[in-house]
């Protein structure tokens, strides 16, 4: 394959991918039924012969690139020889007159073909007009890629209206009978070689044929489901659902590049090479949109193992844009079996892993269509951070297992996830985030949403207007599951709908969540006029807007406050705002009457947490109403973040820690006369002046005697309220001592402008620590001498202590020395009777001696020095 | 041993107490048949409780009583959350405050005490029947924890007595009040922290003038501890010789109490407020209560201000104080209350002016 050899060449070869993602969704239904996949397969050139069930549609795949190849050996034939009839032209047509033959004996299951006919015949008048954009495309060449992507779109839009007219066609002509004339006309437009909607596949026309006699099938299926359906309790919502991927509502660029995404990974999953564009350099001339566009298809490339760089696509959106749907319709689009794991399924980590390796290692069985899996994990915001962790890991992780194996093994995930969430900024995300291909959804137009709604009305037998429509796609922000419920609505009471109706109803309207700071901004401010909307002028609003705006103002604060729901940190906010805000506006009676509201949207925070009774929260937001009537003003407020309160409860969380560490150290004969409120009271202030005397920084020898006096105060003091000084490099760099635990920052005030504090110098700090760390140890040593001294003195009683000292060493002589004597315990039973020994053993008065004699034995050896133990206070 | 004044001159037997001398003797006697009901002990701060306590256990128990050791016990709430909470205890009692754990203080109450009430004691005949459980801090003791408290007193009354330590009853549930002999220890007067102060200052060798000690007394508000240990302050930064006019260092928080007051008097505006909000601010994350915060500000403001106005103000300052108990964000109810001190301040002078 030569590289673009010239531009109509290059067309070609650039717009194949986009119709290849256009035929596989025509593929879909083949796939489905097994009798088209036979005839499918009578395409395959015999290939499939030898191929199972499973590769049909890589077969398909095949077949084309092979036309494709084909198609490129004639580069030289004009456009319209594109459709030479290749070969096996013949077979297809006989295909397809087989069927026409089989038409007539019109039995249920051949109800089918007539109506696949009459669409052929359809198209076959429509795809003039499309033929006669591709010649405009055509001669407006020159166009640099953007350009192709716009025309790419508009061809699928296109392609999209000329589906829903074969709709509504179809659905009037539903059961009329088709008339030999059509037939006729359809057989005529089949052969005419330069038949518009060959055009548009121009590489393998005879393919595309069956495929929309495929395609056809299934658009006339929907509105038969819809009526067989219509009388069970269905939601709309999933009635309407787009089901292909031409019926999808959502934003083109947004659905292309997702596609584009999944298609990447055909190479793993499919084996077969996706088509992949050089990237784009990004153009400053171009439009923003498509440099937006531009830039996330430039981040749509493979790896070097031949997985996309993204193993991952993140599709975030407000609710209601169809972010699911499209998911669910580009992953069957893209030949996948979709596994959903939404909120409503076990999320914890366990049941998250089973599901994941599940959907991304193991196949179907049971479902015999065969299909790989595509993992669709719904509302992934909800879900626990361990188990997103897990997701992250799992992707990422696993290659390097897999790497170091040396070869692709199980563990690498070889199967697409697409991940949707309403909010990509939530904190259990932020892992993911920076692995996922992240897709934003730009809102739905209300064009043609309203556009759809109307098609849906009409099915419905729902008497509107397109005004209406627009009203209400505008009133519910383009949300479009609440606004088929708000016309599902509308159809149980089965009266016309129009536009006032639209915005009297209260349903549709959903909490909209602002930010905090918009929140606040809302309350700090007041609009100046309000401008009503569209339609509002006769309603029954009317009225009430008349009687002053504050009850507007009122409902709009609350509805904001309401929608926003933490109300504590928004009246924190408001809190630490309102000094700034409002330093020149209103009275310190009306500050009083504002202050009095948060005393009491505390009083009922507390109560609600204590009691656990969150119905009393609703009465929360009337506070910020409130507030809003005494802090507003028309200027725009600067609000800033409020940390105050953090900071403070920070701060108090230390000194508190301090204070309990220091408490633990306390000597317990003290301890008990202390507490936490005392110590920070009474004790600690004047205790920091006690702990910090005046002493000359001099050597301790050179003190006078109150002085040392004085400094050994000081260091008992210190032992007993467990304080040291500890060495700690300043922010300068200089060394210093500081307070352990450190109570300055607890009795002092930075905002007090104190008499100088008399602090001691860092000689005197020094040996006050050194001292401290002495007589900690020396107390150890006495608590545990006291015992000893205790038992030395037992000791002495028992020996005479004179005899021994008086001999001199030399002169003692080793003694019979009892050994430690037994203390004979008295044995008794259970009931404390005492137990008498048959044999009575007489326990010897001396005790047991040892009665050899003692022997001792040199050793040769090492040892140049008398070793003597010592006490460590004797070194001290 | 400690230094430090007030440690070092604690009387340990009820002989040896400065003041309320007639109440050192009854309580003396309550333990002559070696047994006493559960106590209520409360009082100020400062005024000698735990020395009464530790006195009564003395002579409960004798000097093994002193023998103290601090440990960790360790539990589990309900809700599996590990808390530990430090404990003095002897071989007799066990001293415990509940409110260390904040909320789940009625988890200690239920665990820890119950756990030590119900062993008995293996050997009556050498000690008392019962173990003594001393709680301190009763009042700061939530609802809950109180309600624990007065089934388990009943029920372990064999096993062991409770010596409850509050500085007011008011917040004492009824329920236990009346299953304790209540016992208030007041303040020492003024005469006799200045007593005290000399005479332990004379004990150290430290001559100490009386004017300064009287000052000192009234200004540690009869706190002995606080007075001593002011005293001691005093004693150091003298440099060697005590003067009777000497400056007495205050504790900052205090001054700072005072400053926040003066900034409610000097200026009325919201500038003024939010001045007072960062004092505030600065005061709570220290930990210093905020009740304690409350009365000392009043005090303040009181203070300066006349009978109509100082009524206004008290009636005011009890509605947010109470608000405040039964908040959880006490800057709020301070910062109320300040605006309506500014409020009402305000109003009294402009009808001053217009008077004249």
């Amino acid at each position: 394959m030569s590289d673009y050899p010239n531009s109509d060449e290059e067309f070609d070869i650039q717009h194949q991918d986009e119709l290849e993602l256009l035929n596989d969704d025509f593929d879909e239904p083949i796939l489905n039924v097994g009798k088209n996949s036979k005839s499918r397969r009578s395409l395959d050139y015999g290939e499939s012969e030898n191929s199972s069930i499973i590769k049909t549609q890589s077969d398909l795949f095949s077949t084309q690139s092979q036309v494709n190849v084909r198609n490129e050996s004639t580069q030289d034939i004009s456009f319209n020889d594109d459709f030479q009839p290749i070969p096996d032209t013949e077979e297809s047509t006989s295909n397809s007159t087989r069927r026409i033959i089989s038409t007539p004996s019109s039995t249920q299951p051949n109800t089918e073909p007539p109506r696949k006919r009459t669409i052929e015949e359809l198209f076959g008048d429509i795809d003039d007009l499309l033929f006669e954009n591709e010649r405009k495309l055509k001669k407006s060449k020159p166009i640099n890629k953007y350009e192709e992507q716009l025309e790419m779109i508009e061809k699928i839009l296109e392609l999209r209206k000329l589906n829903q007219e074969n709709k509504d066609v179809l659905f009037r002509q539903k059961n009329s009978l088709i008339s030999s004339e059509e037939r006729n006309k359809m057989n005529l437009s089949w052969r005419v070689p330069s038949y518009p909607f060959i055009s548009i596949t121009r590489n393998d026309s005879e393919k595309i044929n069956t495929q929309y006699e495929e395609s056809t099938r299934s658009i006339e299926e929907t509105p038969m489901e819809i009526d067989r359906i219509e009388e069970d309790q269905n939601l709309w919502v999933d009635l309407y659902r787009p089901r292909r991927y031409l019926e999808l509502l959502s934003d083109e660029m947004t659905n292309r590049v997702l596609l584009k995404w999944l298609k990447l990974w055909d190479k793993v999953v499919f084996n077969r090479r996706p088509k992949i564009r050089p990237p784009k350099p990004v153009d400053g001339n171009q439009k923003n949109k498509f440099n937006y566009v531009n830039h996330l298809e430039n981040q749509l490339k493979l790896a070097d193992d031949g997985r996309p760089h993204y193993k991952v696509a993140l599709l975030c959106g407000r609710p209601g844009l169809g972010k699911t749907t499209l998911a669910h319709v580009v992953a069957r689009h893209a030949g996948y079996n979709v596994i959903e794991i939404n909120a409503s399924d076990d999320r914890s980590l366990e049941a998250f892993r089973t599901s994941l390796e599940n959907a991304t290692q193991m196949r179907s069985v049971i479902d015999k269509q065969n299909r790989p899996n595509c993992v669709v994990f719904d509302e992934i915001d909800g879900a626990p951070t361990q188990s997103i962790e897990f997701l992250t890991k799992f992707i990422v992780g696993t290659i390097t297992k897999g790497k170091k194996k040396g070869q692709v093994n199980a563990g690498v995930l070889k199967r697409p996830i697409i991940c949707i969430c309403n909010d990509a900024y939530v904190p259990a995300l932020r892992s993911l985030r920076q692995i996922a291909f992240i897709v934003n959804f730009p809102p739905t137009s209300s064009e043609r949403l309203s556009e759809r709604l109307m098609q849906i009305a009409k099915k419905q037998d729902l008497k509107t207007d397109l005004g209406a429509m627009l009203a209400l796609a505008e009133k519910s922000n383009n949300d479009i599951r609440s606004c088929l419920g708000v016309l599902h609505f509308f159809k149980a009471q089965k009266k016309r709908v129009t536009v006032s109706d639209v915005y009297k109803s209260s349903v549709g309207q959903k909490d909209m969540q602002q930010g905090l700071f918009s929140v606040w901004t809302d309350i700090f401010t007041r609009k100046k006029a309000k401008l009503k909307p569209l339609g509002m002028e006769h309603g029954v609003e009317d009225q009430q807007d008349c009687d002053g705006s504050s009850k507007m103002r009122m409902q709009k604060i609350q509805k904001v406050v309401q929608s926003f729901g933490d109300y504590e940190r928004l009246a924190q906010g408001v809190f630490e705002n309102f000094p700034e805000v409002n330093v020149q506006g209103s009275s310190l009676n009306g500050i009083c009457h504002a202050l009095d509201w948060f005393c009491y949207s505390d009083k009922l925070n507390q109560y609600i947490l204590s009691q656990q009774n969150y119905s009393l929260s609703s009465y929360l937001p009337y506070a910020f109403v409130v507030w809003h009537f005494r802090f507003s003003s028309f200027t725009f407020p600067t609000i800033k973040y409020p940390s105050k309160g953090y900071e403070v409860r920070q701060k108090l969380t230390n000194n508190l820690a301090t204070i309990k560490q220091l408490e633990k150290g306390i000597q317990p004969k003290i301890k008990i006369f202390v507490n936490p409120k005392n110590l920070i009271l009474d004790v600690l202030p004047p205790l920091s002046k006690i702990i910090t005397p005046l002493l000359r920084p001099v050597n301790f020898h050179l003190f006078t005697v109150e002085e040392k006096k004085t400094f050994y105060r000081v260091v008992e003091i210190m032992i007993d309220y467990n304080f040291n000084y500890i060495q700690e490099k300043n922010a300068v760099g200089f060394y210093d001592f500081n307070l352990d635990p450190d109570i300055t920052p607890i009795v002092t005030y930075p905002v007090l402008t104190t008499q100088n504090r008399t602090s001691i110098s860092y000689f005197v700090k020094q040996m006050i620590s050194r001292e401290v760390e002495l007589g900690k140890i020396r107390r150890l040593q006495v608590g545990s001498d006291v015992t000893e001294n205790e038992m030395k003195f037992v000791h002495k009683v028992e020996y005479s202590p004179q005899e021994d000292k008086q001999l001199p060493n030399h002169l003692q002589k080793l003694k019979v020395k009892s050994l430690r004597k037994v203390e004979t315990v008295v044995a008794k039973d259970f009931f404390g009777r005492i137990i008498t020994k048959t044999d009575d053993q007489e326990t010897d008065p001396k005790g047991p001696q040892i009665n050899e004699d003692i022997w001792f034995q040199y050793k040769e050896g090492f040892s140049n020095a008398v070793r003597k133990k010592i006490k460590i206070s004797s070194l001290m | 041993m400690s230094l430090l004044w007030c440690d070092k001159y604690r009387p340990k037997d009820f002989s040896k107490l400065d003041y309320h001398k007639d109440q050192g003797m009854a309580l003396k006697s309550l333990t002559k048949d070696g047994d006493f009901p559960h106590l209520l002990v409360y009082g100020p701060m400062g005024a000698g409780k735990k020395t009464r306590i530790m006195c009564l256990l003395r002579e409960l128990y004798g000097p093994g009583v002193e023998r103290l050791r601090s440990e960790v016990m360790n539990f589990t709430t309900p809700s599996n959350k590990k808390l530990e909470i430090s404990t003095v205890s002897s071989n007799y009692h066990l001293e415990v405050n509940p409110s260390d754990v904040g909320i789940y203080d009625r988890v200690v109450i239920m665990n820890i005490i119950k756990n030590v009430a119900q062993t008995q004691q293996l050997d009556v005949n050498g000690q008392k029947a019962f173990k003594i459980i001393v709680l301190t801090d009763v009042d700061s003791l939530t609802k809950d924890a109180q309600h624990a408290l007065r089934r388990t007193m009943e029920k372990y009354i064999a096993t062991c007595r409770l010596i409850l330590c509050a500085t007011s009853t008011s917040r004492v549930i009824p329920a236990v009040r009346s299953r304790c002999l209540c016992i208030r220890v007041p303040a020492p007067t003024t005469e006799e922290v200045v007593k005290i102060i000399v005479e332990t200052a004379s004990s150290e060798d430290v001559d100490f003038p009386k004017k300064l000690a009287e000052r000192i007394a009234v200004m540690s508000e009869r706190n002995l501890r606080r007075a001593l240990l002011m005293s001691e302050a005093c004693k150091v930064e003298s440099d060697g010789k005590l003067t009777p006019d000497q400056n007495i260092a205050e504790a900052d928080w205090l001054v700072m109490i005072r400053e926040t007051a003066r900034l409610i008097l000097a200026e009325q505006s919201i500038a003024q407020l939010k001045k007072v909000r960062e004092n505030l601010f600065e005061l709570i994350c220290r930990g210093i209560p905020s009740e304690i915060i409350f009365k000392y500000l009043l005090d303040q403001l009181l203070e300066q201000c006349q009978l109509g106005l100082a009524a206004e103000i008290l009636e005011n300052a009890a509605i947010y104080e109470h608000q405040m108990i039964r908040g959880n964000k006490e800057i709020f109810h301070f910062e109320a209350f300040v605006a309506k001190c500014m409020y009402l301040y305000q109003n009294v002078l402009e009808e001053m002016k217009c008077d004249f």
